[in-house]
């Protein structure tokens, strides 16, 4: 009788150790931790920097960093987060294909314990990334509505590209460049159309508003491809001395054209700062810390003829 | 036969004590001035921060002429007074102040504030519109965590909102790309 309770004791406390042992499991090392980097396209040079950016920093704090591109496609991207969850990521460097759609996969990533940073896009919800670092779009263009104003001497016609719809960058842009230039009866916005951050749809859908009006004086487009693509149908239509183009993002391209006189102006945002503060509160998360800021705004500057001797693509010369 | 009626009465009450207990009549308007109650309204909101939060924060001001001299003698001293919303070059700050006015511009007054120097040194915006998150960032006041989407903190001065014009004192925001140009004066809002 004794013999079966000491078994039973045994057994017992075995089961709690290898219980309590299993609670307790160490992380693996940092160099064995893998990081997700997931961004909503990599067809635009900005995400190809803003991806670089967080996969360097990432494997500069030691983990291992794996780049999925969810090319503009929110169920592209919700496959990516079953990959992710299912490969046991440490944690997820995000930028999402849309500020709704791109919820459920972050709460499915949370529900696994797998913390999530957004970077440059943000998703409507304030409880489910850990933190999410954005550009200030709104004052950005607030600085670039003023610009707009002062060049066009407060007065003509001018078109607006928007970007993807349901991202909340192309309302905040809009938005911010709007609660400016509204203010001045001088300036008419005779179209705004969608043509989704994108170089190519940007030409096509100038091309056409051109026809119908054939006399703006600027356009105003929510990125620099689209800026890009806006310019070369303004080349092609012959009005390109005669239009203003203004921008957003800092690209190689367009802070090329500002330099050359060709177009007006853009507003520089800082992918490798959103990126590389992604990464770091990353690791922090990793290493104990909780206590981070839902949002964190980052500054976006006004990059025109007169500063941009200060300026080189994604960021300052400095 | 009757013991099937029996059943079906029995059947339908218990249905519609499952049912009634789930279902609530409510009338529309009232309905919907609740949810007019519960939503942002960045108007009321900006309303409520000039009226009685900006109050608070205008009691610890720091002196435009102060500030000026730190800012030719001790950058570093002078960016640590002010305040920036996340990672920002650009410093805000609150001031108040005395100044002559050297010239009058269409966008507002040069202001020399420092007794020792007559050129100017500060640009008070008085423009027929001015816009800007100046107060916003200067104040320290907007978390911009609390606000469930990016673009809810950024309420924008409406013509028939306050002006700074009229109050005795004013916001510096410092930094050379504002407006773009290369302008070594402090914009005042």
């Amino acid at each position: 009788m004794a013999k079966k309770v000491l078994a039973w004791v045994i057994v017992v406390s075995l089961g709690m150790v290898l219980t309590v042992g299993c609670g307790r499991r160490e992380p693996p090392p940092r160099g064995q931790q893998k990081i997700a980097v997931v961004i909503s396209t990599l067809n635009n040079p900005w995400f190809v920097v803003l991806k670089d950016a967080a996969k360097a920093r990432a494997e500069e704090l030691g983990y291992k960093a794996d780049v999925f591109d969810s090319q503009n496609s929110p169920a592209t991207e919700a496959a990516h987060f079953d990959t992710i969850i299912g490969g046991k990521y440490a944690a997820i460097l995000f930028n999402p294909t849309d500020a709704e759609g791109s919820i459920a996969s972050v709460q499915r990533a949370k529900d696994a314990g797998i913390p999530t940073f957004c970077m440059d896009r943000e998703i409507s919800a304030s409880d489910v990334a850990v933190s999410q670092i954005l550009s200030d779009n709104f004052s950005g263009c607030v600085a670039l509505g003023e610009y707009f104003v002062r060049r066009l001497g407060e007065k003509g016609n001018y078109v607006e590209l928007l970007g993807l719809l349901g991202d909340n960058n192309t309302r905040n842009r809009s938005d911010g460049f709007h609660s400016v230039v509204d203010h001045y009866p001088g300036l008419k916005m005779v179209a705004q159309q969608s043509a989704d951050f994108d170089r190519t749809k940007a030409m096509e859908v100038m091309e056409s508003i051109l026809q119908a009006h054939p006399d703006i004086n600027a356009v105003f487009c929510g990125n620099d491809a689209m800026a890009m693509g806006a310019y070369r149908a303004l080349v092609t239509a012959g009005k390109d001395k005669q239009v203003m183009v203004f921008g957003f993002d800092g690209a190689t391209d367009v802070i090329d054209e500002i330099r050359a006189g060709r177009i007006a102006a853009t507003g520089m945002q800082f992918p490798k700062t959103m990126a590389k503060t992604a990464a770091k509160y990353a690791d922090e998360y990793l290493r104990g810390r909780r206590d981070f800021p839902q949002k964190v705004p980052v500054a976006v500057e006004l990059v025109s003829r007169e500063n941009i001797h200060k300026f080189t693509a994604y960021g300052r010369s400095e | 036969m009757r013991r099937n009626h029996f059943v079906y009465v029995i059947v339908a009450a218990a249905l519609i004590a499952v049912l009634g207990s789930s279902l609530e009549f409510r009338r529309l308007d009232e309905k919907r001035a609740e949810e007019r109650a519960s939503r942002f309204s960045p108007a009321e909101y900006a309303r409520d921060f000039w009226d009685n939060r900006l109050q608070t924060a205008l009691t610890n001001l720091a002196a435009t002429d102060a500030l000026v001299r730190l800012f030719n003698t001790d950058m570093t001293a002078a960016v640590r007074l002010g305040r920036t919303l996340g990672q920002s070059r650009v410093h805000a700050y609150l001031l108040q102040g005395e100044g002559r006015i050297t010239a009058v511009e269409k966008d507002g007054l040069l202001l020399s504030v420092a007794t020792d120097d007559p050129a100017p040194e500060v640009f008070l915006c008085t423009g027929s519109y001015v816009s800007g998150n100046a107060i916003r960032d200067a104040s320290g006041l907007v978390d911009v965590s609390t606000f469930f989407r990016h673009d809810e903190v950024q309420p924008h001065q409406r013509r028939d909102q306050p002006d700074c014009r009229t109050g005795s004192h004013c916001t510096v925001s410092r930094g050379d790309t504002e407006g773009g140009d290369e302008r070594e004066l402090h914009r005042c809002v």
